[in-house]
């Protein structure tokens, strides 16, 4: 069945009217119907569950705060998890003083496998698992540059550090992601090989 | 190397893009308290802003009641003048639709002046009042003296008629009656035949 842009619009206003009206119903389904998705990009932006569900909490609540100012020109999927991001962008910055400055060098080179074979090994929580344990200036230019498409100098403009730091972070986190993915292969082989 | 981070770019990216997480029903629970604070809180502001907005309505009420009752009270004696202006106006109105055969009185006038002129008009009067109109209002203005009173006449005229009744009692002495003046004609009578 063929459903237009215009009858998707329409079909969302209403519920997104009674959520800008407070209706606490029509907000619990919104919530429940983008939080898995959103929950899942906070993870992405956080050091573990607690966090990422503080930033969740938050983002949403400035999603049912600012839904007035939602034009419907684009998604409002889009429209959420851009709030989400920036949300997470905001709680770094408000705890970047706190942030140790984590030195790469000595770390172990890896050579890498097939994607295939990787994911077929490790899972996508071990992946998961493996961006949330970078620094977080790292992660976060990661996740920027990566996942959200930002350009370097966006990311410097959003994160308060030059174009080059930016560069040279991304850098610096693809190598321990590498490395990281290298280890958990050569476990997880030692480990299909002891099984 | 650089082909071995960009296959890890691509890794991450294929298999989180799209990935979905549940949190935990707490984080709602928490959501759902910040939003009723947050309309505990735009209740408090929609009150307050009506607060303001009674005060400010309150404060411009007192401000235009003072601002007209000074210019009420300045304006105060201007207002009567334009009262006065406005009778003499209406009085001079009056004067002009007066009926055919009125003269204006001009008040100003010595009185000898106007009575010439006043002669006229009680004709006219007489000419233009109503048939049932009291015949005693128009007496004073319509009769006229039959004998003028000059110093030259030696007739003892009076002007009104006295009746018969006043003439008997200006010939009366007070305190003395008829019958006392007969009974002392009797007296004196019966002393003399003695």
């Amino acid at each position: 069945m063929y459903i237009n842009s215009y009858d998707l619009v329409e079909q969302t206003k209403e519920p997104i009217q009674s959520c800008i009206d407070g209706d606490r119903y029509s907000q619990s389904r919104l919530y429940e119907q983008y939080a898995p998705k959103m929950f899942a990009v906070c993870m992405r932006y956080s050091k573990n569950r607690e966090e990422a569900e503080d930033i969740l909490q938050d983002g949403f609540v400035k999603v049912f705060r600012s839904l007035h100012s939602f034009k419907f020109a684009g998604s409002l999927e889009g429209w959420i998890r851009k709030i989400m991001v920036y949300t997470a962008v905001a709680n770094y910055r408000a705890k970047s003083k706190m942030h140790a400055i984590i030195n790469i060098e000595g770390m172990e080179n890896v050579e890498m496998t097939n994607n295939e074979d990787i994911v077929a090994l490790l899972g996508k929580k071990e992946l998961l698992n493996m961006v949330q344990s970078l620094p977080p200036m790292y992660r976060m230019v990661f996740n920027l540059y990566v996942f959200e498409g930002l350009k370097h100098r966006e990311i410097a403009r959003e994160l308060g550090v030059s174009e080059g730091t930016s560069k040279s972070n991304l850098f610096d986190a693809k190598m321990i992601l590498q490395r990281a993915v290298g280890n958990s292969l050569k476990i997880a082989n030692q480990n299909s090989l002891n099984g | 190397m650089d082909k071995n981070l960009h296959d890890i770019e691509n890794l991450f990216r294929k298999e989180l893009e799209d990935n979905e997480e549940t949190p935990s029903s707490d984080t709602w629970n928490r959501i759902d308290k910040i939003l009723d604070r947050d309309k505990i809180i735009s209740i408090d502001k929609k009150y307050a802003s009506l607060k303001k907005i009674v005060f400010l309505l309150m404060f411009f009420l007192i401000g235009l009641s003072i601002y007209v009752w000074n210019i009420r009270q300045n304006n105060g004696p201007k207002k009567k003048d334009s009262t006065a202006l406005n009778n003499e106006a209406k009085t001079k109105d009056n004067e002009n639709n007066l009926p055919d055969g009125f003269n204006k009185i001009d008040l100003k006038k010595p009185v000898d002046t106007l009575s010439k002129k006043d002669d006229k008009n009680q004709n006219s009067i007489a000419d233009i009042l109503p048939a049932n109109t009291d015949e005693n209002i128009l007496k004073p203005l319509n009769k006229k003296p039959e004998k003028t009173i000059s110093s030259d006449t030696t007739e003892n005229i009076s002007i009104f008629p006295i009746s018969k009744s006043r003439k008997k009692s200006e010939k009366t002495i007070p305190g003395v009656t008829n019958h006392n003046i007969k009974s002392s004609i009797a007296k004196q009578g019966k002393n003399g035949k003695k």
